[in-house]
């Protein structure tokens, strides 16, 4: 496999109204962040194609408006793995969890330059870090709509030693993944649970049941949890838990006839969700009454983000064949532009 | 995002790779017993193939045009050197395409899944018939040429262009046509071949032929197997370490049995089974991790066939039953799938003057599909009549004009003609030269799986459709022991609705729609010669090569639509071989070179082009009614590291040697030297 030795000349430009100009992303680019070329900026995760191992990270550069599409690849040179499904940033180190190589790479965070892998991972989803030192790794494990009839799992991660030190059963697909106050919240999504468990004793001590198929987390300004669930027998909801009163649930509903959970995140400011639902995304202030009736944007992101420093919408869009793009939009839903990234964007992760 | 993981998967996964029992060749003496009719042609056939004299063929084998040839004036079919795998019993079709096609070959591993492409479409646009039925698995609506060990007496055709009037659904870039001719010559013949190679490499092969002129049975038994633990660069991980290849295993038995009986003069009636049982490992791409993927596989095919002369024309009826069982499962999943498919066709041809032709047809299929990602057991039923006139207004003149109108539930699919025509220019000395042109439209029916998955699959779904545009030359050359055949052939051709799965508009999953729009054009050379020198010596070669240029449209980085090389399409391809004689020695080669092939769509990345060189060496005893033949083989003779598709890794150099051993009864002809 080789990669067009003239792809790093061209030029990858925005289509909307600002330009990004790319540059040679090689060592020698001449930029004034001495830890290296990838320090601060936006992070696409390429899924890339199916059974090939040509997942990619794409970055994008706020203060020089460059994209490089393949940075793996281009600091490595070798293929970052099959399915890319999420990058972390813990430390001064990138996690990029690789569902279908069934591993973790780990690089230097700034230079992107390959310090690492945690093997021993059975279809690594999502991270979150309690320390530099320690994280959690979500596990599907096996697919239970094709007749895998175990559990998910969570794995913990030594970090200093690139190891798996305890593996802990939840329910089945186990997607996203949240720690507050020593207890990590992890969402079933193929079950209608939140699995918490206590990150001192690392056993699960207690579940709580939010709805059909959880997916994904995030916490707000007021310490609440945000859940979004929803899979294809009925409407999803937005599910809030309280869990300074012993984990109390709050539901807010979408409308009946819908279906199809996608991503939920937050803004900078911690106070608006924003989440993909039935192929449209929409914004709720974490002060709402209810969820909300129409949509921000109607389109299907296969990855969703927005950046915290600046509140801009990002959108991954694209096929399984052929690149994708990353779009993206102010926080009020108006477009602002689009760059072409690598194969199937289905994440966005913000440094 | 795990529900468009999930389904990619499960639609494009079972393409997928797989198998390893591993069993020691039996060497078990099955009869079969081969016949084969010389059928009349009311018609010359406007293909002649030639084909060296073979030192196995004790007895005299005549082969007539299968029934398409009269009716594909202008369109270019080409039947496959038949000796190929009358040495090698059991050979996948992949290696027989490979070796003398210029179709590009796309295998996952050495015994994984392989299929082919014509002009620039993809594997879902090749149909592949077996005696007139469509064998492709319904679900995915593509056959695995590894899945594929041709019986003995099989004969390979391959049509170059859309066809969907002559074969139907999926001939959208051409067509794989596979025959077993009936003959009811008298003969007996028993033979037995055991193989043994590199990596684990093993074929035990049997088969017997028997005709009283009457009665005529064939049987053949291949049961061949690999361990696949060959060493390979692993270019994914840190450093390129050599690795030892996992996962990768095989085991694959066949049975396949004829029976025809000549009912009286003006009838006969043929019933043939094939059954092809494989268990694979699924040889996982470099940097993925090993997920100990295997695939089962169960393919048993029945056909009945009666055909009688009545009123004054030809009337031919088939039924057929084909259960595909199809099981794949990883540390993770586990897939099952069963689709049970019920086929009849009826058939009159009829002479309606001396220079015109008429054949008309129906057929029916019924798919009963029982697979997990459906949430049930889905009936499809389809139908379709056709009409094929076959026209020569003058001597060197042929017309052929074929309609077929297709029905399915739920939706139907247009209307598909074909005009061609063949025009002899010039004939002096030993040289024939013909002009020839077609015009074809041809369509494809979406799979079981894009109908009916869940979520995703659409019922609404369009029927791609094709256009094929033709013109080319035939050059035919016989003088004394000299003779050789070339043709030339340019085309066009472009696809509508191609389907694609991609991520869907309305939720978190994957499905079907008519995308692309591609449009390709190229040129095709063939041209095979064969040579006798005295009694000692003689000599054959062959090339095959193919130009093809098959494109979309797709966005670059400013959004400007560009004309993207679809991936996995070469624009080159050559194979190339040769064999010499010299009395019971023979010596053959061949060499492919397959030019570089995008991975993807954008053209961002790509496979370097290659070039793969196979030799054999073969010597041959007789004593009395007994032959013994002996076979050594190199395969990849420059050690040549390559992939077919990324990042799957194939074999180096390896070796085969294989001993035969066949007994015929004495006939009254003085076939050999």
């Amino acid at each position: 496999m080789k990669v067009s030795p003239f792809k790093k000349y061209l030029l990858y430009v925005l289509l909307g109204s600002s330009t990004i100009f790319a540059t040679s992303c090689d060592s020698d680019n001449d930029e004034n962040t001495p830890k290296g070329a990838y320090e601060h900026g936006v992070f696409i995760t390429n899924e890339g194609t199916f059974t090939s191992p040509d997942a990619e990270i794409s970055f994008l550069s706020r203060d020089t408006k460059t994209l490089t599409p393949d940075v793996f690849q281009q600091v490595n040179n070798r293929p970052l793995g099959n399915a890319a499904q999420s990058t972390t940033f813990i430390g001064d180190r990138a996690y990029i969890a690789v569902n279908a190589s069934e591993k973790i790479e780990v690089v230097n965070a700034s230079t992107f330059a390959s310090v690492g892998v945690i093997n021993g991972l059975k279809i690594p989803r999502y991270m979150a870090a309690l320390s530099n030192n320690k994280a959690y790794v979500t596990e599907y494990v096996g697919y239970d709509f094709f007749g895998y009839t175990g559990t998910g799992r969570v794995s913990v991660l030594d970090l200093t030693t690139n190891t798996v030190t305890k593996t802990i059963n939840v329910g089945l697909l186990p997607e996203g993944l949240l720690i507050y106050n020593g207890k990590l919240y992890v969402a079933n999504s193929s079950e209608n649970t939140i699995s918490v468990i206590n990150t001192a004793t690392e056993v699960v001590e207690s579940t709580i049941t939010v709805g059909e198929s959880p997916k994904h987390l995030v916490l707000d300004a007021n310490n609440k949890i945000w859940v979004l669930r929803g899979g294809y027998s009925s409407p999803g909801a937005l599910v809030k838990i309280d869990p300074a009163n012993n984990n109390a649930l709050t539901s807010y509903d979408f409308a009946a006839g819908t279906s199809g959970a996608g991503f939920l995140t937050i803004n900078g400011a911690k106070n608006t969700l924003y989440y993909s639902y039935g192929g449209k995304v929409y914004a709720m202030s974490t002060t709402a009454t209810s969820a909300p009736g129409t949509a921000l944007i109607n389109r299907s992101p296969y990855g969703l983000g927005v950046d915290p420093e600046t509140n801009i919408l990002y959108l991954g869009i694209g096929g399984f064949t052929s690149n994708g793009w990353a779009v993206r939009y102010q926080p009020s839903g108006t477009v602002i532009d689009s760059f072409q990234v690598r194969i199937a964007p289905n994440g966005f992760t913000f440094r | 995002m795990v529900a468009p993981r999930g389904l990619a998967f499960s639609c494009i996964s079972f393409v997928g790779v797989s198998s390893a029992l591993k069993a020691e060749g039996m060497f078990r003496c099955l009869f079969l017993f081969a016949w084969v009719l010389v059928s009349t042609e009311f018609l010359a056939p406007p293909e002649s193939y030639a084909q060296l004299q073979d030192t196995v063929q004790l007895a005299p084998v005549t082969v007539s045009g299968h029934r398409y040839t009269k009716y594909a004036a202008g369109a270019r079919v080409q039947t496959v050197d038949s000796l190929l795998l009358q040495r090698r019993p059991g050979i996948t079709l992949a290696d027989v395409l490979q070796q003398r096609s210029p179709l590009y070959l796309k295998s996952y591993g050495n015994g994984m899944t392989a299929t082919v492409a014509f002009r620039g479409t993809s594997s879902s646009h090749t149909a592949v018939l077996w005696n007139g039925f469509n064998i492709a698995l319904p679900t995915l609506g593509l056959s695995d040429f590894a899945l594929l060990p041709p019986p003995i007496n099989t004969q390979v055709s391959l049509q170059h262009g859309p066809s969907g009037a002559l074969h139907g659904s999926g001939a959208v870039g051409g067509a794989v046509l596979l025959e077993n001719p009936v003959s009811f010559a008298p003969q007996q013949q028993v033979q037995g071949q055991q193989e043994i190679g590199s990596f684990g490499q093993r074929r035990t092969a049997a088969a017997g032929s028997f005709s009283n002129g009457r009665l005529a049975l064939t049987s053949s038994f291949t049961r061949t197997s690999a361990d696949n633990d060959f060493r390979f660069e692993n270019t994914t991980a840190f450093g390129s370490p050599r690795e030892t290849q996992q996962n990768a295993a095989f085991d694959q038995t066949s049975l396949a049995q004829e029976v025809h009986y000549q009912l009286s003069p003006a009838q006969r009636l043929s019933v043939r089974g094939w059954y092809v049982k494989t268990h694979r490992q699924i040889q996982p791409s470099m940097g993925s991790a090993n997920t100990h993927a295997q695939q089962d596989d169960e393919n048993l095919r029945l056909m009945g066939e009666w055909q009688g002369q009545l009123a004054g024309g030809t009337t031919t009826v088939r039924a057929a039953y084909f259960k595909d069982r199809l099981d794949y499962q990883d540390d993770g999943s586990l897939s099952l799938s069963t689709v049970n498919t019920y086929q009849t066709q009826v058939e009159h041809e009829r002479t309606l003057l001396p220079n015109l032709l008429l054949q008309v047809g129906a057929e029916g299929q019924l798919f009963k599909a029982n697979v997990g990602g459906y949430g049930g057991k889905v009936d499809e039923q389809r139908f379709s009549t056709y009409g094929w006139l076959r026209y020569d207004p003058l001597p060197k003149l042929q017309l052929s004009l074929n309609v077929r109108q297709a029905w399915v539930q739920g939706f139907n699919p247009p209307l598909t003609p074909t005009l061609g025509a063949n025009v002899r220019i010039l004939e002096q000395n030993g040289n024939t030269l013909t002009a020839k042109a077609n015009v074809s439209r041809s369509y494809r029916v979406p799979t079981l799986n894009d109908r009916y998955w869940r979520p995703g699959g659409n019922q609404a779904l369009k029927p791609e459709s094709s256009w094929g545009y033709e013109g080319g030359l035939e050059h035919q050359y016989k003088k004394g022991q000299f003779s050789g055949t070339s043709e030339l052939t340019v085309y066009a051709v472009q696809v509508k609705d191609w389907i694609q799965w991609q991520p869907s508009s309305t939720g978190n999953y994957s499905e079907p729609v008519n995308l692309q729009h591609v449009r390709g054009h190229g040129a095709e050379m063939d041209s095979r010669w064969q040579i006798a020198l005295e009694r000692d010596w003689s000599f054959a070669g062959g090339l095959a090569y193919a130009y093809t240029i098959s494109q979309q449209k797709l966005p670059d980085a400013r959004a400007q639509l560009q004309e993207r090389q679809l991936f996995y399409v070469p624009k080159h391809k050559a194979a190339l071989w040769a064999e010499a004689r010299y009395r019971t020695w023979w010596l053959t080669g061949d060499a492919t070179f397959t030019g570089r092939r995008f991975t993807d769509n954008d053209n961002n990345n790509w496979l370097p082009g290659y070039a793969l060189v196979n030799a054999s060496l073969g010597k041959t005893f007789r004593w009395n009614s007994f032959e013994t033949q002996i076979l050594a083989q190199v395969q990849n003779l420059s050690n040549t590291v390559y992939q077919t598709m990324a990042y799957r890794a194939m074999p180096p150099r390896n070796f085969r040697l294989a001993v035969s051993l066949t007994w015929a009864k004495p006939q009254n002809t003085s076939a050999h030297p």
